[in-house]
């Protein structure tokens, strides 16, 4: 045995034996039911019974905020305002963003998606100012995983406000962390916004381009609803460019593609779920 | 001279014979008509007493069993104010009125005159002596029985009345139903159109379903001829699977045996293995439990659980920047 191969396998040892020092907290029971309730409220918000999804979030809550599990608790808070976001009850979106955001301030936990949550609010309501504030606040957390998703929404915000150029840029350093996270979903919207910021420019061929590759990566997602959007903007290209009949061939696609979404309950397909009655 | 003096010569006898006949003809209709009065019968008097007088009149008929055997002779009212009627009969019939006939006042038919009618009287009963008594029933008077008729009469009457009263109120069932029967009979002529205009539809569409039944029929006929054919295959297919069957059958029923003694052995093997498959289980499931223990460990230790942080899968509604 070398001196090499002696240094490298202390260091590993030395390296191994430090990360044992610090294992992962073992969920108790009450915890573990959070868990399955969360779980029980995705497969419900993905067959779209927001009903049944609102039920179980509520219940995962209860349990993490039983047992002081301030990650878990956010975690169902931040669900709850995605299932009132999504199907239009602002109110309560509100409502809930406001607690998650104490819990954010208070534990430091999740706050990268809270802030998330906060912009959509606000671009929802048509704040783009304050909507821009909370995007750069999320972007503040180090400990989070959705850079790419905030830089996304900020060029949609600077894309709204006419910026064009800021928005490309935006959506460049989104579209190369999320190549490199591996996240195909914000690639492809990344694809999607540059496709628009090039539309804006009039740059029918380049636009059609990021289109195109949007397409690709939604289709190797298998996400429904990206399919749809690329579709529908290469139909716009198209026409912006003259080829009509492009156009309309993209435009059939893209209809088939969404009502086909409809059949099977694919909530991404659906232009507006239906607001939780209270 | 001679022939007047022939007239003249027997005038006095001539008027001798005609006033002869006359004062015959005369005495011999007075003798009929006191015979035909009955002025020569020989007649006794039978009397009866009544409360009043309405009904007898003088000369009325008296009659057993529908034969005239007298008259009324008088009546009179006595010292009682009770009115005396007198009768006479004739003798050739006394043998019949006896102490228990009944003499009534009845009238001859429905609309005759009112005679006294006499009963017979039985065999063992004395005859009435000449002004004897005889026993008067009062029948029952024509006013009577329209008393008793309208006494009879005046229930159904006022039923009668309470009914048309019924019938004729207007808000009532029957003048309501007659209403509703009016409207029906109105809404009837408009249903008959309609059934009419229905059966001529119905006639036009049963002529084309009958066109289209023409058209059906031939095709099923020019089918059912194209299958002959393939009947006629069917037969000798049939024919050649009659051929064939027994051989395939004794072919399967040696598989069959065959398949018997593989399931005894096979029956034979279970039975010496089952009951290690439980324990084989309950190792199986601690080993997977061993697995996924090592795996959750695995998950929580540096540097692996660095490929596993944030979110677990499926816990969070995954976020879109363009939702």
């Amino acid at each position: 045995m070398t001196r090499l191969h002696l240094v490298i396998s202390s260091v590993t040892i030395i390296i191994f034996l430090a990360g044992c020092a610090s294992q992962k907290k073992n969920l108790n029971q009450t915890e573990l039911q959070g868990d399955i309730h969360s779980k029980r409220g995705v497969a419900a918000f993905l067959k779209n019974d927001h009903r049944r999804a609102e039920d179980e979030f509520s219940l995962a809550y209860s349990f993490y905020a039983s047992a002081e599990n301030e990650r878990g608790a956010a975690r169902s808070l931040l669900n709850l305002i995605r299932l009132y976001r999504l199907s239009g009850d602002m109110e309560m979106a509100v409502l809930f963003s406001d607690k998650a955001y104490r819990i954010c301030e208070t534990h430091q936990v999740m706050c990268d998606e809270t802030c998330f949550e906060k912009a959509k609010i606000a671009l929802l309501k048509g704040d783009l100012q304050e909507a821009k504030r909370w995007v750069n606040k999320g972007a503040t957390d180090k400990t989070g995983r959705s850079s790419a998703r905030l830089l996304n929404l900020l060029a949609t915000i600077d894309l709204r406000n006419g910026a064009l150029k800021e928005a490309a840029e935006s959506s460049m350093a989104a579209l190369d962390i999320a190549k490199g996270d591996d996240d195909a979903l914000e690639e492809a919207n990344a694809l999607l916004l540059l496709g628009e910021c090039m539309m804006s420019e009039k740059n029918w061929k380049a636009a059609a381009e990021y289109f195109n590759q949007a397409l690709l990566v939604a289709k190797k997602a298998g996400n429904g609803k990206k399919v749809h959007e690329a579709l529908l903007g290469l139909a716009d290209s198209a026409a912006a460019e003259g080829d009509q009949k492009s156009a309309e061939d993209f435009r059939k696609r893209g209809e088939e593609v969404a009502a086909n979404m409809e059949k099977i309950g694919n909530r991404a397909g659906s232009r507006a779920s239906p607001p939780l009655s209270r | 001279m001679n022939q007047k003096n022939f007239f003249f010569r027997n005038l006095e006898k001539t008027v001798g014979i005609f006033a002869s006949l006359a004062l015959f003809a005369i005495i011999a209709s007075a003798l009929y008509i006191a015979w035909e009065n009955d002025y020569f019968a020989s007649t006794y008097e039978l009397v009866f007493t009544v409360q009043k007088g309405t009904g007898f009149t003088k000369g009325m008929p008296v009659k057993l069993s529908g034969f005239r055997v007298g008259k009324v002779n008088s009546i009179a009212l006595n010292d009682q104010a009770m009115v005396e009627v007198k009768l006479q009969i004739y003798k050739k019939y006394r043998k019949w009125i006896r102490e228990d006939s009944e003499a009534r006042l009845v009238k001859e038919g429905l609309i005759g005159d009112f005679i006294i009618e006499i009963t017979a009287g039985s065999g063992n009963a004395r005859t009435i002596e000449d002004k004897g008594v005889i026993r008067f029933v009062k029948g029952r008077g024509v006013e009577e029985l329209a008393a008793d008729m309208a006494e009879n009469v005046r229930p159904i009457l006022v039923e009668v009345r309470q009914l048309l009263s019924y019938l004729n109120n207007p808000e009532g069932d029957v003048r309501q139903t007659v209403k509703n029967i009016r409207l029906l009979s109105g809404n009837l002529e408009a249903t008959r159109q309609n059934a009419d205009m229905l059966l001529m539809t119905a006639n036009a569409e049963a002529a084309r379903v009958s066109g289209k039944l023409s058209a059906t029929l031939e095709n099923a006929d020019s089918t059912v001829r194209k299958l002959q054919p393939l009947i006629e295959n069917s037969d000798s297919s049939i024919s050649l699977v009659n051929r064939k069957l027994p051989v395939i059958l004794e072919k399967i029923d040696s598989s069959l045996t065959n398949l018997e003694k593989i399931s005894i052995l096979a029956t034979e093997s279970a039975e010496k293995n089952l009951p290690l498959l439980p324990g084989l289980l309950q190792d199986g499931g601690e080993l997977l439990k061993n697995g996924n223990d090592i795996m959750n460990a695995a998950k929580g230790v540096w540097p692996i659980r660095s490929y596993f942080s944030g979110t677990p899968e499926g816990l969070m509604i995954k976020g879109d920047s363009r939702d």
